[in-house]
């Protein structure tokens, strides 16, 4: 028992080169950054973090237990845009990497009261950016890509190793989101006995579909959406088996066909391009707003430091460029 | 070659971590939100049952399709009430931090969706002025596509929300200041019933959700109350016709 709990401990202690991590906090960031940049250009931020006495949709002030921001705060329109514009402030100390941890762990908690004030607003993907972004906010995340490595580089510290739980945690809530999502999928649509059609019937609901998909009812149309629609359930449901490949991948050097299957197809790679195709279709066909970016940028937890540290020598063009790292 | 040995700071962490993980595992369960008779009162909840039902007495399962919707109704409500024993304690928490586990994401596709319409009146007749994926009615178009404002509309699929009435009333205080002389606005969602190509077509839709807003003195948008409105009446014409309507 404490030899599984000593393997157990060694896992989560494992460290890393914080590239992976950086490029999810970079990524989610800029992604955030363009939802609540939009918020302004469409003028609706008043709407969203006002209370209706201030111009807003919110009827926070009239519940019996509100938030502390509107406890403290006065109900003004020009309280509704500091909450935004300090919000918009957090999302640049992320994205650029200065107090990282701090400004995730702020954010989350400013963000959060948005959310209770107005939660209609608040939809699945910004619980899910709030997850990841209470991850970061206990990560090495910026450590890499950044102001604060910038000016350790400047003070003569080089780039240390972090902790690689905080991107397992990642890959494991993205692992529980897929697949929660795929048991939970108990319309009849999405079934056989109910012909697979629930892709079909979501791309007719007119509130969220980008175009209109009214074509879809013909041949051969229809039975893509079939294939689509029993490909997702699928995927989602077996998306814990990611684990295995990855596991796989981890040991080569173990016996077993399955093994040396998955190893040789590079399954895990698969499972993540199936994810990537899926959520860029939903980008095409439906108006979902950052979902499918957001999912996406999280999806850089997938990608092992080594693999991220190749790919970014490549794009700088420069064999020698990688960072030391401390022991 | 032997590991180092680990610290009691790795432990700790690791407990800590493994904490975090049951916490997430726990609260993602799919235990099933409660259900009543209300419930049963949407017209996709109550197509979902004849369906399932449907589909179980096909295989010989014995209960009446009441029978069947008291016993999910009872099955339903005993897990939540056991879930909602250890959930309790950490909704403060989920609260303050905004962060869940709830992760449905289309478990039952939107078979009864709505359409948002905006109206105004000039010269005595009713104008559209945004229609979702009309191309000739884009007024505020970009504003009820962001994922927020939809939430906000969606939020109201049921009944209408304060938040919704409010909303309608921002968009009528726009079109006041767009069309000068436009007298009143109506804000409101075309509900339409989406069909599979195997099932018959039904091609009725109807208004609802329907609130006026008229020009006040001060020339902002104030919402006729609901008693003073003439009734919507139910429409039968494809939904890409849909400009004029009830007055």
């Amino acid at each position: 028992m404490m030899q599984r709990w000593n393997q157990w401990v060694r896992f989560w202690s494992h460290t890393e080169h914080p590239i992976s991590l950086a490029v999810v906090r970079i990524s989610l960031g800029l992604v955030l950054l363009s939802d609540f940049l939009q918020m302004a250009w469409l003028d609706v931020v008043t709407l969203l973090f006002a209370p209706a006495e201030a111009g807003g949709l919110s009827n926070v002030l009239s519940r019996e237990s509100m938030g502390w921001w509107y406890q403290v705060m006065p109900a003004t329109e020009a309280t509704a845009h500091l909450h935004w514009a300090l919000l918009v402030g957090l999302i640049l100390m992320i994205t650029f990497g200065a107090f990282t941890r701090t400004a995730a762990l702020a954010m989350v908690l400013l963000w959060a009261q948005q959310a209770d004030a107005l939660n209609l607003s608040d939809r699945g993907i910004d619980t899910l950016c709030r997850n990841v972004l209470l991850i970061l906010a206990f990560s090495g995340a910026g450590r890499w890509g950044s102001i604060e490595a910038w000016w350790r580089k400047r003070k003569g510290t080089t780039i240390s190793k972090v902790s690689a739980w905080p991107r397992y945690l990642i890959i494991g809530q993205l692992v529980l989101m897929y697949f929660t999502a795929g048991i939970q999928k108990i319309g009849f649509h999405w079934t056989p006995m109910g012909h697979f059609s629930a892709l079909y019937i979501a791309l007719q609901d007119a509130a969220i579909a980008r175009f209109d998909w009214s074509h879809l009812r013909n041949q051969p149309w229809y039975f893509l959406t079939q294939v689509g629609t029993s490909t997702t359930v699928v995927w989602q449901i077996a998306y814990p088996l990611v684990f295995l490949w990855y596991w796989y991948k981890r040991t080569p050097d173990r016996p077993g066909r399955l093994r040396a299957f998955s190893n040789r197809m590079h399954l895990h790679l698969w499972w993540i391009a199936i994810g990537a195709i899926f959520h860029l279709l939903l980008a095409i066909t439906l108006e979902l707003g950052i979902f499918p970016w957001a999912m996406l940028a999280m999806y850089a937890a997938f990608i092992e430091p080594k693999e991220a540290m190749w790919a970014w020598r490549r794009v700088r063009g420069d064999e020698s460029s990688e960072q030391p790292l401390a022991a | 070659m032997t590991s180092p040995a680990l610290t009691p700071w790795q432990h700790i962490r690791t407990a800590l971590v493994t904490v975090v993980l049951a916490t997430a595992l726990f609260v993602a369960a799919p235990v099933p939100q409660r259900v009543t008779e209300k419930t049963y009162r949407s017209p996709v909840a109550k197509a979902e049952l004849a369906r399932w039902h449907g589909f179980l007495s096909s295989v010989g399962w014995p209960d009446t399709q009441d029978e069947f919707k008291l016993r999910i109704i009872r099955t339903t409500n005993a897990i939540r009430d056991v879930y909602d024993v250890f959930d309790t304690p950490m909704r403060p928490l989920r609260r303050w931090t905004g962060t869940n586990q709830a992760w449905a994401l289309f478990a039952v596709p939107d078979s009864t969706p709505d359409r948002p319409e905006l109206q105004i009146k000039q010269h005595g007749e009713w104008v559209t002025v945004m229609r979702r994926l009309d191309p000739d009615a884009r007024f505020l178009h970009e504003q009820f596509t962001y994922r927020r404002i939809r939430g906000v509309v969606g939020g109201s699929s049921k009944r209408i929300l304060p938040s919704y009435t409010a909303l309608g009333q921002w968009a009528a205080d726009k079109a006041f200041l767009q069309w000068p002389d436009a007298t009143a606005v109506r804000f409101r969602q075309e509900r339409s019933h989406t069909t599979a190509p195997h099932e018959k077509p039904d091609p009725k839709t109807f208004y609802r959700a329907v609130k006026i807003y008229e020009r006040s003195p001060e020339g902002h948008a104030a919402p006729v109350p609901a008693k003073q409105q003439r009734p919507e009446q139910a429409r039968t014409e494809p939904a890409d016709d849909a400009d004029g309507g009830a007055p």
